[in-house]
């Protein structure tokens, strides 16, 4: 029952980043976040190919497969570190000042939470799955959280709201603090028979919910205006109706 | 051990502010709309009167009554979002994630109710859902109205 919710998610989350990145592509919404894009397209092709593909060819259990997801997984946290210092330079778009300082605090930050990842994975690469693995990206998630919502806070304090980038760093949170809490609850309770299924279950659902976010944000909030425009467009020609008839009587 | 549990309380506490900050951004995206007065008065809903009591005067709360009624506003909206003018019978993603969030409010009302602490504050959060539904509701009849007939329309074929 619960490899077949779990299955249910991954699959509904597929077509769900299939959406997304047709919505960025369709109407050229890329050209307005390009960060946001390539992010985009990288998960999407780590999440529904190369998992897939490794998950095909070696089996869940396998160690083969354990490796490409925890490292991919890392390296899909990092990108979104840099999706997150690229985000906090649009919303510094309006105070330019704040910009350069800014900017020297999150490369550093950056270069320091790579170096740290690179040097931690290659002196535990032989023993990397277990303890150290969930303790690691529990760390890495809290650290992309934190900084994701001072960006929010940022983005709160702003005079000028930007409501879609509001929501693409809500999704974002809530990418991150999920999974972070469900490694946290693994690293504290100890990783017994269920916890895999359990973290599994915790992330495609927090992925999911992320995902639909975007989704919305990229969708939903277009068609809003869209509708709108249509609206008015449509009570305007029944204003010109009724004006005709009126002057016909 | 310090860490990992500060992780999870932290992480846990961002997880339910986000959510609950989605919930607010898609309640926002039609905030400043005024379809909703149609509505009101054609069902005789009452969060109106309810906010207006809780935001115009600072009178205490009669908690019973206002969560009876907003309960009731609760269940005549989402009958008429799935049934009126809706030929797919269901609610829509975003309106379905609002009646969970809705849910969630007003079990967490009883709680702070008998805590004794920010009942006004959930009470204006539930009437604002209330109001993003009744938009919803009163901008598909309106579009109806304009793809088969006009009121004026309707007047002249008589």
């Amino acid at each position: 029952m619960n490899s077949l919710i779990i299955h249910g998610l991954q699959y509904i989350g597929y077509t769900i980043e299939v959406f997304v990145l047709a919505a960025l592509m369709v109407k050229g919404r890329w050209r307005k976040y390009p960060e946001f894009t390539l992010f985009a397209i990288g998960y999407a092709l780590i999440d529904t190919i190369l998992r897939p593909i490794i998950l095909f060819h070696y089996g869940q259990a396998s160690l083969q497969y354990r490796y490409c997801y925890w490292l991919s997984d890392a390296a899909l946290t990092l990108g979104a570190f840099l999706l997150i210092a690229f985000f906090f330079r649009r919303a510094c778009a309006e105070k330019k000042d704040h910009w350069p300082l800014l900017r020297s605090i999150l490369s550093s930050v950056f270069i320091l939470i790579t170096l740290i990842s690179i040097f931690s994975i290659s002196s535990h690469y032989h023993h990397l799955i277990g303890d150290f693995v969930v303790e690691f990206q529990q760390n890495l998630y809290f650290g992309c959280l934190v900084l994701n919502t001072l960006l929010y806070v940022m983005l709160t304090q702003m005079e000028k709201v930007d409501e879609e980038l509001n929501l693409l760093v809500c999704g974002l949170g809530v990418q991150f603090a999920g999974p972070a809490a469900v490694m946290a609850l693994i690293y504290l309770i100890g990783i017994g028979v269920h916890a895999p299924a359990f973290f599994e279950l915790c992330t495609q659902a927090c992925t999911l919910a992320t995902w639909l976010t975007w989704l919305y944000t990229l969708v939903c909030k277009r068609s809003a205006e869209s509708a709108s425009v249509r609206e008015r467009t449509e009570t305007s020609a029944f204003a010109k109706v009724s004006m005709r008839r009126l002057s016909e009587v | 051990m310090v860490v990992a549990t500060l992780v999870l309380i932290l992480s846990t506490a961002l997880l339910l502010f986000y959510l609950q900050a989605i919930c607010q951004k898609i309640l926002q995206r039609r905030a400043h709309q005024e379809f909703y007065h149609s509505i009101v008065n054609a069902n005789r809903l009452e969060f109106p009167f309810v906010r207006s009591a809780i935001e115009d005067y600072d009178a205490p709360l009669d908690y019973s009554r206002f969560r009876m009624q907003l309960k009731c506003d609760f269940l005549a909206l989402t009958y008429l979002l799935k049934n009126a003018a809706n030929s797919s019978q269901k609610l829509a993603k975003d309106e379905k994630l609002l009646v969970l969030y809705f849910r969630v409010l007003f079990f967490f009302l009883g709680v702070f109710h008998m805590a004794g602490i920010g009942e006004k504050v959930f009470m204006l959060k539930l009437t604002s859902i209330l109001e993003y539904f009744s938009n919803v509701l009163g901008e598909r009849v309106s579009k109806i109205r304009f793809g088969n007939m006009t009121a004026s329309e309707y007047l002249l074929s008589l």
